[in-house]
């Protein structure tokens, strides 16, 4: 019973009483004083909640969100930047490998015409150039030099880049 | 000044002009924030998952396509941040409807709160804050917001008539404890 009349409150308050269910309930209600203490107290929750107005944010929390937003755009950006120079300094590497190896390694060889003997010279500029590569690559000083030489450059570039990140991350902070 | 619509703004914002997201953030952090307080309990925690709200809304900006409206959709997500940091800080958390058997004590701090509340109206405004999380953001939609049941129970996950199960007993509770007092009387 306790549970129909709690029903029957709520459905009162929300205005989803049909005419006759409102007839009965108003009956049910002028006839026990405790239904009535509660159909008010009811009416009294569902009147304060609707005066209820929202809270203020903090102040300068729009501010605050939209410097976050510039913040990752920016983070995006800088990450381009790296990705971008990197392949623009390996697209540099390349050409700069192939114009070397052909005027290098092409000048002693005969000079062809048509599409096979195109394709004749290149294999034979790739089977000179590993030819001659191969050979200064057996020494074991040379390929020890080099290597030092490729990992030191490696570990270079990437401590230039964390102090870079570092330093904008305590400049972000200071501002 | 020609109002600009909240369709107006969402496609600015989706064409690239990020800084009329701002409009967005003005119009709705008041709501969001009022949200995150009742379900969170706590002002440090409602600003910290306000910032996360708005930085998962402008993310997922270009992905809203007006299948619901947009405040429907943006409670949505204002709700799961905030029940992600709840999860986070291992507060008890139920996410499936079951938790609407679970039972929430409003007399545990009574004393505290009556002492004091000056009026009715105070007290029944500290209670609101002991309830459960999704007891607070159910009376928070549905009566400072206006929202529909019908589109509470879209932010919440949850059948129509499990949402009016929720606000019902709520709103029960809440008079009960009105009840005890005989608050009653103030009503004009």
């Amino acid at each position: 019973m306790k549970q129909n009349i709690d029903e029957l409150i709520n459905k009162y308050v929300d205005n989803e009483l049909t005419v006759k269910e409102l007839e009965e309930f108003n009956e049910l209600v002028d006839g026990d004083e405790e239904i009535m203490r509660k159909v008010k107290a009811h009416k009294l929750v569902h009147a304060y909640l609707n005066q209820t107005e929202f809270d203020s944010a903090p102040t300068l929390t729009t501010q605050s969100i939209m410097l976050k937003i510039n913040q990752s755009l920016s983070g995006k950006l800088e990450k381009n930047y790296f990705f971008f120079g990197t392949l623009g300094v390996l697209t540099i590497l390349l050409i700069g490998s192939i114009i070397f190896f052909f005027t290098y390694f092409g000048k002693s060889e005969t000079k062809y015409t048509g599409t096979e003997s195109l394709i004749t010279t290149i294999s034979g500029y790739i089977n000179s150039f590993f030819a001659n590569v191969s050979s200064k690559f057996v020494d074991a000083n040379v390929m020890l030099i080099i290597s030092t030489i490729t990992l030191i450059l490696m570990l270079g570039i990437y401590f230039i880049f964390e102090s870079r990140k570092s330093f904008k991350k305590k400049l972000h902070s200071l501002s | 000044m020609k109002d600009i619509s909240e369709f107006e703004i969402i496609e600015s914002v989706k064409r690239g002009n990020q800084a009329d997201f701002s409009l967005l953030v003005d119009k709705y952090k008041d709501r969001a924030f009022t949200l995150l307080r009742r379900m969170l309990k706590n002002d440090m925690d409602a600003e910290e998952a306000l910032m996360d709200c708005f930085m998962k809304v402008y993310k997922s900006l270009p992905n809203f396509r007006y299948e619901s409206k947009f405040s429907t959709w943006f409670y949505k997500i204002t709700y799961n941040t905030a029940l992600t940091l709840l999860a986070s800080k291992k507060r008890k958390i139920e996410k499936e409807m079951s938790s609407l058997e679970d039972h929430f004590d409003l007399e545990e701090k009574d004393d505290k709160i009556f002492t004091a509340s000056d009026n009715g109206k105070q007290y029944l405004m500290k209670l609101v804050d002991q309830l459960p999380p999704r007891n607070a953001l159910i009376i928070v939609l549905f009566y400072i917001d206006d929202m529909s049941l019908n589109e509470i129970s879209q932010v919440l996950e949850i059948s129509l008539v499990n949402t009016k199960v929720l606000l019902h007993r709520s709103r029960n509770a809440l008079r009960d404890m009105l009840l005890k007092h005989n608050y009653q009387e103030e009503l004009i």
